[in-house]
This record gives C-alpha cells, structure tokens and sequence, in this order.
C-alpha cells in the first residue's frame, strides 16, 4: 500500500532498532537506520526519508535537537520513542514539533497503529489541500463550517470554546495532542494555569459525548501528556 | 570561703573514722556499747578527780580543775553517742567539784556562796560543751556517709558506664550492691513480655556472679527478699532483690538505694537504646543493599528482556504455524510480565530511597481512572470493569501519573484474584475532604488474617488461590504512592463475595502547589 513512503529509524539499540525495522516490513514500508544523531541527520539529507522515527535517549545528541533541527526546514512526521518514565521530555518533544510517541517497550500493534494515524493524515492532506469541511468518527459527525455536532445522528449543543477544542480534536484524530498545544491553538497563548480551564472544558464535552466519562469512546486521557481523539 | 573549708578540715580531722574500734564496737552491739560508754564516762570522770588531786596537791589555781572537768566531759561527749552521756558527765563533774575540792571537802555543801557561781557556770560550760561536741560528731559521721555513699554512687556510675551490655549492667549492679551492703544480692531481668527471665546472682563476699535462667515462676523467691525495682513509669527492666539478713540502717540504705536503682535503670536504658540503635542501623543498611541490588538487577535486565519480548514478537507475527505461534506468544506474555515487573522493582526502589517526586497537580478523576481502566482493559479480555463515578466533575491534587499506577495494580490485582467472568468495579466516592477510591472484585477473597500483610513488601498472597504469578510489588507500591500523596490504603473482605482494596487522598491539602 505505502511503499512509497521511506523510513528512517533513529535509534541507538540495535536490538529495538531491528524490531522496528522488521515491523516495517510486516507492512512492506521500506526504511533506512541510524545509530546516532550525526548519522540520523546526514540521512535527513541524503535520503530524503518521508517519516522520523526517532529515540530520544541517543548517546551523541539530544533527541530534542534533532526535532528542532528538522522542524527548521521540514515538516515531515516524526514518531519519538522514549522510556515509560520520561514524560516530561516526551512533553517536550511533542512541543517542539513531533508528531506523536510512543513508550518502551512497545508492540508492534502499537507502532503500526500510530504509523497507520499519521500516514493518513499524510494521504488526506496530500489528496485533498483544501480543508476537509466533515469529519466523521463513529457515530460522531462534526461539521466545521456550520459549526455543527451530531451523535448518532442528534445535534449536540456545543459551546463556541468547547466546539474550537473538539473541531481541533478531530482534525487530529488519533494523534496525541499535548495540553499546552490545545490551549496554544485554541486560546492563543499557553500559561499553566489555563491547564486546569482545559481540563473543566474536556469533562464538559466528554459528558455531551460519552455514555459513560470513565469509559471513553471518543476522548482518550494520556495522563500527564494529553488528549488523545478517536481514530475511528 | 577558705575559712569554712578550714572549719571542715577541722571538724572533720576532730571526728572518728570508720577503722575506729570503739565506733565499730558501738554499731554493732547495743548491750556492749552501753557497758563501753558508761565505762568510758566512769574513767574520764575519775581520771579528771584523780588529777585535780594532783592538782591540788601543787597548789594549782582552782580555776585549773573547772577547766580540766570541762576538758574531761568533752571527752566523754567525743567518745560516747547521744547527748545524754556528755549531761551525766557534766552533772557528776559539777557534783564532783562540790564533792572534792570545795570547802567543806567531802560534803555536798559549800560554805562561799561565789561557788554555786561557778557550779553554774561549770554545769552550763560542760552540757554546752557536750551537745556541740555530739552536734559536729553526729554531723560528721553524717558527712561521712554521704561521702561514702556518693563515692559508691561514683564507682556504680563509673563501672556501669563501662559496661556495654544490658547483661553486663547486671552483673555490674549486683557486684556493686553486693560489695557495698555486704549481702546476698540478685538482679531478675525482664524478658521482652515483660516475665522476668534470667537471674544474676551473688553471694554475700563473693565476685563470681551466677547467671541462671528462670524457669518457674519468680514468685517464691521475690517473697523471700526485699525489692527494687529498675523501672520508670514506661519501662521495666527488672528487679534487685536483696537478701533480708543484710547490715540494719534501712532508712538510709533505701534513699542510696534507689540512688542506684536510678543509676542501673539510666545504664540499661541506655544500652536498650543502644542497641535499638544498632538495629536500626543494621535494618537501613540491609536495606539499603537490597534495594541497590534489585536496581542494579533490574537496570541489567531491562534491556535484555526487551530483547526478547520485541523478537518473540516478531516471530509471533511471522510465525504461520498456529501452535508454533503460541508458544511464542507465550515468551512474548512472559517477557512482557517480567518487564513490567521490573519497572515496579524500578519505581518502589525509587520510592524507598525517597526519590519518588511527587508532583501534585488538581486532576479530573473521570480521566485518571478511565485511563487507568482502558489500560487494564487491554488484557483484561472479556471481563467488564465498571467506573462507577459522581456525574460531576472531581478535580482532586495528586501526581496524575503515579495515582495510575496505583488504580492499574490494584484493577491489575483484582482481576488477576478473581474469576475471568466475574466483574469488577471501581468506585469514586467524595467524603468531605477526602476522596474515596475503591476497587471491587468477586473474587475469592482472602483470610482476614492476611489483610493487613498484603500490603508489605514481598508478601505473595499465602492463602490466595492463584498467586504463582506476583512477588507481592504491585499492592506495596500503591501503598508508598498513596502515603506519599497524604492518603491511606486499606484492604478489606466484602461481606457477600471478594473483596475490596480502597484508598483516599485529602482533597485539601497541597492543592495550592498545582497552579503555582
């Protein structure tokens, strides 16, 4: 299906890096490795590759340098890889331009999955350069232009802050979008205690949506990153 | 100042001693030291006559007798005890004078009027003389006491400072007692529970200290003895028991000796602390090995394991053969537990070595324990877990993350105790400023015996049907999260089926340090 789209995996053990590498291949992706930084940035420029998939923990450089330094010239997807642990710099690779993460360990389910999440929204853009007017999620219908929300074919009354969140929401369904991006794209400025509006803004539209709050069908939590939208 | 320490010198040089004989003599018999005393009055009071004859007979002064009447009755006072022998030596001096050597001689009538003067006089001299004499005698051999008595204090403290065990304290105190009462002395050390358990005793003018474990009961032999306790209001160590055939003198003996038992209890008390000390000591470092081992273990083992469980998947994935499949699906489900194991031995030693941050920020509860649901639903298979939640939102401070882990282990424990069709719920309940999370299963439940234990560390489920699977981490490290956070965790039978682990954090406080 892809095989058009070049890999390239970043990453500095080599065990891990053959898993993703053969992960590819389940879906015949084709791919190109580095080691290190120096080498993942020569590759950047010699092979063009179309997604990143890049860890953080490199022994040559950090991993946040690399984003910052591809975001420079190109915005091309990259997936970050980092310990269960380091969510602040997980946070912080995902502010700094990377697409999505994931946590070691990880299965291959997993890594196809957010593959899958951004390949799409790599072929919807390329298909299709004006913005898409309907997104449709499950049941869920959200209309952009008129500003409309239905759920199993009922419209929900939606709030104009609560409608900005859930319309950017969905235009990144599937994708992990941190606090701090919400409130940048939806408020215009990003201060700390704006997190908490958030949160009040999230239950809210999660009770017009969910059946139950504690089980989400729509509105996935990643606890101490973000929100995560359904992908279907 | 160096006056009155003159004066000491004085009085003191002026008094006997305890080598001395006639003291002795007094002390021990009261028939003899009555015979002594009246002996010693009766010689001096005719030694004082007999050379005022003398006296007399070289044509000395009267006034020479009165004085030497009075010397002799001070000396009467010196060596006798009491004041009533210095007033007869006083009373048969005067009577003596008159008697001897005043005119009429041998009558007890005078003829100059000026001497009933002087018997006055003389009488007043001596009784004044005896009572002083007796007062710096008596004060002295007071002193003395004391000194000795502080002097014995001195070495019971010095020796008790050098003894290193409570068993060592024993022995000193009885050694001491012994030595100083001149009696059979025995020290009952309390065991733990409080029963006295060992016995070290000693004989009168003996060294040697027997130690002998009490057996019986000690009541027979506290009957025969007079007791000490070497206790303060919290703490017992033990008895001094005493033999009843001991020198007399009890009153002073009780105040010295509960100047030692003081002593001795201060000694122990300070070994117990000692060694509680040492324990302690002892305690941290093993367990400070321990941890450090199970990190270095893990770190080592963290990435092979991730070695195997990522090739494992490959081949599972690769694999077409069904049964092949399994097997390897199998390693891939091992590797996976172990890994997650080790990430609990990662963060609880993280927590014990109180590098566990906890970083409190209001969280929607909706969010923490959906998350926390989802997760376990992943493997979880076909089993329903219901949140059962306020319809409100609840914002409630903790660290997000860790509160997580806490609600993965416990569903993580719930089902792993419990049927695979049997539910299981999580529960949400406000109470004041505290709010509740409780997860419920249908399980089997467990002995109430147990309970408290299933939240220490390494406990592995005695009574608990399927516990081959789980070295006791996952329940200890919701413990050290939720204390951590200012909360408590409970475990507890449900009455029908199950049971149920719940925790509570305090709404209240910290709930500044998110926004700030």
């Amino acid at each position: 299906m892809e095989t058009d789209k070049l890999f390239l995996i970043v990453e500095d053990d080599k065990q891990i890096r053959s898993f993703i590498r053969f992960s590819l291949r389940t879906q015949n992706y084709r791919a190109v490795e580095a080691a290190n930084g120096k080498e993942a940035l020569a590759s950047i420029v010699a092979d063009r590759p179309d997604i990143l998939i890049l860890d953080l923990g490199l022994p040559d450089m950090d991993g946040l340098a690399i984003i910052k330094n591809v975001r420079a010239f190109s915005d091309m997807p990259i997936i970050v890889v980092s310990a269960r642990d380091q969510d602040r710099e997980k946070v912080e690779a995902l502010d700094a331009g990377a697409d999505d993460y994931l946590s070691k360990p990880f299965s291959i389910n997993g890594l196809l999955a957010r593959i899958r999440v951004i390949l799409r929204h790599c072929k919807s853009a390329a298909e299709n350069p004006a913005p898409q007017r309907i997104y449709r999620i499950g049941e869920l219908e959200v209309d952009l232009e008129k500003h409309r929300v239905t759920l199993n074919g009922r419209e929900i009354h939606f709030t104009p802050m609560e409608f900005s969140i859930l319309s950017l929401m969905v235009k990144n369904s599937g994708k992990v979008l941190t606090h701090s991006y919400i409130l940048k794209e939806v408020w215009g400025t990003y201060l700390e205690s704006d997190a908490q509006s958030l949160r009040v803004f999230m239950a809210n539209i999660r009770r017009k949506l969910e059946n139950d709050p504690a089980r989400p069908r729509y509105i996935f939590t990643e606890v101490g990153i973000g929100y995560r939208f359904a992908n279907e | 100042m160096l006056l009155k320490t003159n004066s000491d010198i004085i009085e003191l040089s002026f008094i006997p001693t305890e080598k001395n004989d006639t003291m002795k003599l007094l002390k021990e018999n009261p028939k003899n030291a009555f015979a002594a005393q009246l002996g010693i009055t009766a010689a001096s009071m005719t030694a004082a006559t007999l050379l005022s004859m003398l006296f007399r007979s070289t044509d000395f002064s009267e006034s020479n007798i009165v004085v030497l009447y009075i010397l002799s009755v001070l000396m009467v006072s010196r060596f006798t005890r009491g004041y009533g022998w210095g007033i007869l030596a006083s009373v048969i001096g005067m009577f003596s004078f008159n008697f001897f050597f005043t005119e009429p001689y041998h009558t007890f009538h005078v003829y100059n009027r000026s001497y009933l003067v002087t018997f006055f006089v003389m009488l007043t001299a001596s009784i004044l003389t005896s009572a002083l004499t007796s007062k710096i005698l008596r004060s002295s051999q007071e002193a003395i006491r004391r000194e000795k008595q502080t002097n014995m204090l001195y070495r019971i403290t010095s020796s008790l400072a050098k003894a290193s065990s409570v068993n060592d304290v024993a022995t000193v105190s009885v050694q001491s007692i012994s030595n100083l009462l001149d009696c059979n002395v025995s020290c009952l050390l309390a065991d733990q529970n409080g029963r006295f358990s060992t016995r070290y005793g000693i004989r009168r003018g003996e060294r040697r200290v027997e130690v002998a474990t009490i057996t019986g009961g000690a009541e027979s032999f506290l009957q025969e003895n007079d007791i000490w306790p070497i206790a303060d209001r919290e703490h017992q160590y033990g008895l001094i028991c005493l033999s009843r055939d001991r020198a007399c003198d009890t009153v002073r003996q009780d105040s010295l000796l509960s100047a030692v038992c003081t002593q001795i209890f201060t000694a122990m008390e300070r070994e117990r602390l000692a060694e509680e000390k040492e324990r302690a000591k002892d305690e941290a470092e093993r367990e400070k090995f321990k941890s450090s081992l199970l990190r270095s273990i893990s770190h080592d083992l963290r990435t092979p394991l991730a070695g195997i469980a990522g090739s494992a998947e490959i081949l599972a994935y690769s694999l077409k053969d069904e049964e092949s499949r399994k097997l390897v699906q199998g390693i891939c489900d091992d590797a996976g537990w172990l890994t997650r194991m080790i990430e609990n031995i990662l963060s609880l030693t993280k927590i014990q070595e109180g590098k566990l941050l906890v970083n409190k920020k209001p969280e929607a509860v909706e969010e923490i324990v959906g998350e926390a649901v989802a997760r376990v639903a992943k493997y979880a298979d076909s089993r329903t877990i219901r949140p059962d939640i306020p319809g409100d939102v609840l914002f409630v401070p903790m660290d997000g993350k860790l509160i997580e882990q806490v609600l993965i282990n416990l569903l993580d424990n719930a089902v792993k105790h419990s049927g695979p069709e049997s539910p299981v719920s999580v529960q949400v309940r406000q109470e004041k400023e505290r709010v509740w999370f409780a997860v419920i299963d249908r399980g089997t439940g467990m002995d109430p015996k147990e309970l408290p234990k299933v939240f220490d560390l390494f406990y592995s489920g005695g009574s608990r049907a399927d516990s081959k699977r789980g070295i006791g981490l996952g329940l200890p490290i919701c413990r050290a999260i939720v204390n951590a956070h200012g909360g408590e965790i409970y475990a507890e039978n449900n009455p029908g089926r199950g049971m149920t682990l719940r925790f509570f954090l305090p709404l209240k406080e910290g709930a500044t340090d998110g926004n700030g």
